[in-house]
């Protein structure tokens, strides 16, 4: 026969046991509940390369994330999610861009010759560079597009700076969109937003 | 009398270890492909670290703050940043000779490095990372 004490010391541990074995096994729930919620947009990179032994790069890494991180950053140019450009080459880069912005759509620059195309348009809202090689058999071609919603943000900064944060910002506002897609023979370069954490 | 210790040792020792389970374990393997090669195997509760930090000489704490100041405030929102993410990978890279893979496991990050030299794993719980951050910040002047 248990005493009265003994049966309220029993109740005591069978308590204690529950509760342990119930804050076990909350970051197990707390990590399914993330795992059913992806509120982020994800910045893929994949690299293939079929000429080496299976040579590859996969990068996956959401908007959201490298917005909060990169504030913390401050390395030579780089700080508080901005960086300072300077002239580079005699070239304005920020002045360059808010040419690009500010001009009506239609096509910057295209050059056809005998080893390749290259072709920079202002279309629908993005800024596109299509570059094609053909040059000693190389069918190398390459695509960009910016959003220039992404090009407004970058912008938004102080006179030397652009805002890498906004810019972020801005490009986790747009829907799935392949920004760089880079193609050889050997190899294959994409980079592209999605709502999904794989590449695959 | 002796059943009440039991019991009460018993109870003891199952919360301490839901308590070690919920914080996680920091594993750590090295293994050296060569003859007479390491092989370092650690599997380190995550609770025991923080404890760990308080027998490391106040100096040595303080130097590694003093290096790791400008890194420390990244540390800690990237790794409350991954905590909150659904398990993943992060990070991939094979070449003719190497791999490596990064990846973001239940409250953990996973790195796995596999080389002709040698095969590395380190997972350690995210939460370690921001509270040995936060232990260091505490320590060293901020940046």
């Amino acid at each position: 026969m248990i005493s009265p004490l003994e049966q309220r010391r029993m109740f005591a541990l069978v308590t204690a046991l529950l509760l342990a074995s119930t804050a076990a096994q909350v970051p197990i729930a707390a990590g399914r509940a993330a795992q059913g919620t992806q509120p982020d947009r994800w910045l893929h990179v994949r690299v293939d390369n079929q000429e080496a032994k299976g040579e590859l790069v996969r990068i996956n890494l959401p908007l959201s994330f490298a917005e909060k991180v990169l504030p913390t950053i401050k390395h030579d140019k780089l700080r508080n999610g901005k960086i300072t450009v300077d002239q580079a080459n005699g070239v304005d880069l920020r002045a360059l861009l808010e040419a690009v912005r500010t001009t009506k759509d239609g096509e910057f620059i295209t050059v056809q010759g005998t080893t390749g195309d290259v072709r920079v348009a202002k279309q629908g809202g993005y800024l596109l560079v299509h570059a094609r090689e053909n040059k000693d058999g190389s069918k190398k071609r390459v695509e960009v597009r910016v959003p220039l919603t992404v090009v407004d943000a970058l912008l938004s900064a102080g006179n030397n700076e652009l805002d890498l944060v906004a810019g972020l910002r801005a490009l986790g506002s747009q829907g799935d969109t392949e920004l760089v897609t880079v193609k050889d023979e050997k190899s294959t370069v994409r980079i592209w937003l999605d709502s999904r954490s794989t590449s695959d | 009398m002796l059943g009440k210790v039991m019991l009460g040792l018993a109870g003891t020792t199952a919360l301490a270890g839901a308590f070690l389970v919920q914080q996680g374990t920091v594993r750590v393997s090295v293994d050296e492909h060569r003859a007479n090669g390491r092989h370092v195997h650690l599997l380190v509760p995550a609770a025991l670290v923080p404890m760990g930090m308080r027998f490391v000489p106040v100096e040595n704490l303080l130097d590694a703050a003093t290096q790791a100041r400008l890194f420390l405030p990244t540390i800690r929102v990237a790794s409350a940043e991954l905590a909150r993410l659904p398990d993943c990978d992060l990070v991939e890279v094979q070449d003719v000779n190497k791999y490596v893979k990064i990846t973001k496991r239940g409250g953990s990050l996973v790195i796995d490095v596999q080389s002709p030299e040698e095969t590395v794993h380190v997972s350690f719980p995210l939460r370690l990372a921001d509270r040995i951050a936060a232990q260091l910040e505490s320590l060293g002047p901020s940046a």
